[in-house]
């Protein structure tokens, strides 16, 4: 559904990715995992439009998108739940979800969708009038996850949703994915969390200096050799 | 008694068109983060396409906003997309030097074009006056207010309760989330700017009937529009009307009691005790 090959992408002189390779297939749950600055958010953002890449191909549902503007890529179904949530804080938890819900592809669907919403985190739906910005970590996650919903993904992205969280947060969270999952929705999550993604994700890629170092399931990856390096430098 | 209702309604009135003109600036800054220090000629530039279209065409300014808006939203719509965009959100300080070279260039532009004469532009309304009580109001002023009111309680009202207005909060809140709930960023700003430059086409053919202008009042203009966005909070726009109404005021009862040009010197000196005191704004709870 979503294949990234050849992927070089940097900061001005500085180069990040040397050429990332994965498949997202459809109905997968894949867990993009590697540590602090190994290069993650620069890939999904890559995938959204917000960075351009050097050089590589992204293709989605068989289109280049590489090079497109991102609210076009988010009008496709590929949508991300950006990493420190980055909610809109001086507007209500209901602006924020119908904002989400704006776009030509799930604009018909808002009411629908935010019921839907509700039921996966009733905190938003008690909330729904207060200010985003005056909520907790945990509940700002759930908007900002809310708010990805609303457009009607057919990619869900999520870079490092149980960033700042509780482990009890954290596990609400994962608990709404495999949720959502098992209702079809195919989901693309980067964590540094290995733990907690494997034990929700059916596979998952390491990342390691740029590139992909080692791929597959989850009991594969806990105990791999590579994964063990590629977060601990051993 | 009698004097001072004169002076103070004559300044609650001409604070309705600063109101406007304000929101025009605090609507672009909200957006872009940049304030727009040719914002008074730009204003002026509208006032001289009414001029110009009363010259050729002999229509009044009220029916010529009807071409003057138009041509200044495509106006504002330049200034970004050819200028601002380009420089981006890293370099504001550059953006600002580059809107007071534009106010240079408008203003030699329009002493070039029009020469550095005070002109007036007749209207229909122009010398209509109403009798209220003791207190004689010019029916223009009575105009203005009423239209920027109008006009400024639709912006409020857009802003808060539409879709549309939405997505331009959206953008200043969090541009980056904003763009990736697919919005098109790019678009609202160089939306933003059209409209925030646009609404001084309107304005303009506010201030005209029985307003003289020259070239030269632009810098005026753009320190009334700059205080006023300042003593409101920046981009709370009922804080910005009511600020818009006390420096009108304010200008206008300094003017009567404290002398001509002393006078004008009051909204200035309460501008910088309220920036000293409250910078947050007049009406910014805590
Ligand atoms: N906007 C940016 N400008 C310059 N360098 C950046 C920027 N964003 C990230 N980097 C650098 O790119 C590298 C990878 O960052 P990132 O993709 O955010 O890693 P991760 O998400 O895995 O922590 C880091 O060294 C980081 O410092
Ligand atoms: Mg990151």
């Amino acid at each position: 559904m979503l294949e990234i090959s050849g992927l070089h992408a940097g900061y001005g002189a500085v180069s990040v990715l040397h050429g990332v390779d994965f498949t997202l297939h459809q109905g997968a749950f894949l867990g993009l995992l590697g540590a602090n600055n190994a290069g993650k958010s620069t890939i999904i953002n890559c995938l959204s439009g917000v960075v351009r890449p050097t050089s590589g191909h992204i293709r989605f549902e068989g289109r280049e998108l590489t090079g497109l503007a991102p609210h076009k890529i988010t009008d496709m179904g590929l949508i991300q739940v950006p990493e420190g949530r980055l909610i809109f804080p001086q507007m209500s938890v209901l602006d924020n979800l119908k904002l989400g819900g704006g776009t030509k592809r799930a604009i018909a669907k808002r009411s629908d969708e935010m019921e839907r919403v509700f039921a996966l985190f009733p905190r938003l739906s008690e909330r729904h009038t207060q200010m985003a910005g005056t909520m907790s970590g945990g509940e700002q996650q759930m908007l900002a996850i809310g708010r990805g919903l609303m457009g009607q993904p057919k990619v869900l992205m999520l870079d490092e949703p149980s960033l700042g969280l509780s482990p009890l947060f954290s596990q609400i969270i994962f608990a709404a994915l495999k949720k959502l999952h098992e209702d079809g929705l195919t989901i693309l999550c980067v964590e540094q969390n290995l733990n907690l993604t494997l034990a929700y994700s059916t596979s998952g890629v390491v990342l390691e200096r740029g590139v992909i170092a080692v791929e597959g399931s989850g009991p594969e990856l806990r105990d791999h050799p590579i994964t063990r390096r590629a977060y601990l430098g051993l | 008694m009698d004097l001072f209702l004169q002076a103070l309604s004559q300044g609650i009135l001409v604070g309705g068109t600063y109101a406007l003109i304000a929101l025009g600036m605090a609507v672009i800054f909200s957006v872009s983060g940049m304030l727009n220090f040719a914002h008074g000629d730009f204003l002026l530039i509208g006032m001289y396409l009414a001029y110009a279209v009363f010259l050729s065409l002999n229509l009044d300014p009220y029916l010529s906003v009807l071409i003057t808006f138009p041509v200044m939203c495509l106006a504002g719509a330049g200034l970004y997309v050819f200028l601002l965009k380009r420089l981006g959100a890293s370099h504001l300080l550059m953006a600002v030097q580059l809107t007071l070279g534009l106010s240079f260039i408008a203003q030699n532009t329009l002493l070039l074009t029009f020469g550095g004469e005070p002109i007036r532009v007749p209207s229909v309304v122009e010398t209509d006056l109403l009798l209220v009580g003791n207190v004689i109001i010019r029916t223009p002023q009575l105009i203005a207010f009423f239209a920027a009111l109008l006009l400024s309680a639709a912006f409020y009202a857009t802003l808060n309760f539409t879709d549309a207005g939405r997505r331009v909060r959206a953008v200043q809140q969090q541009p980056r989330a904003a763009a990736l709930i697919g919005i098109n960023v790019p678009l609202v700003r160089t939306l933003t700017f059209a409209l925030g430059i646009g609404v001084l086409a309107i304005a303009a053919v506010l201030i005209i009937p029985g307003t003289s202008m020259a070239p030269a009042h632009g810098l005026r203009w753009t320190v009334i529009a700059l205080i006023t966005v300042v003593l409101g909070g920046m981009t709370n726009f009922v804080g910005i009307f009511i600020g818009a109404l006390l420096i009108g005021a304010s200008e206008s009862l300094a003017t009567l009691y404290v002398s001509g040009t002393l006078g004008m010197i009051v909204p200035y000196a309460l501008f910088i005790a309220l920036v000293l005191f409250r910078p947050e704004g007049i009406l910014k709870r805590t």
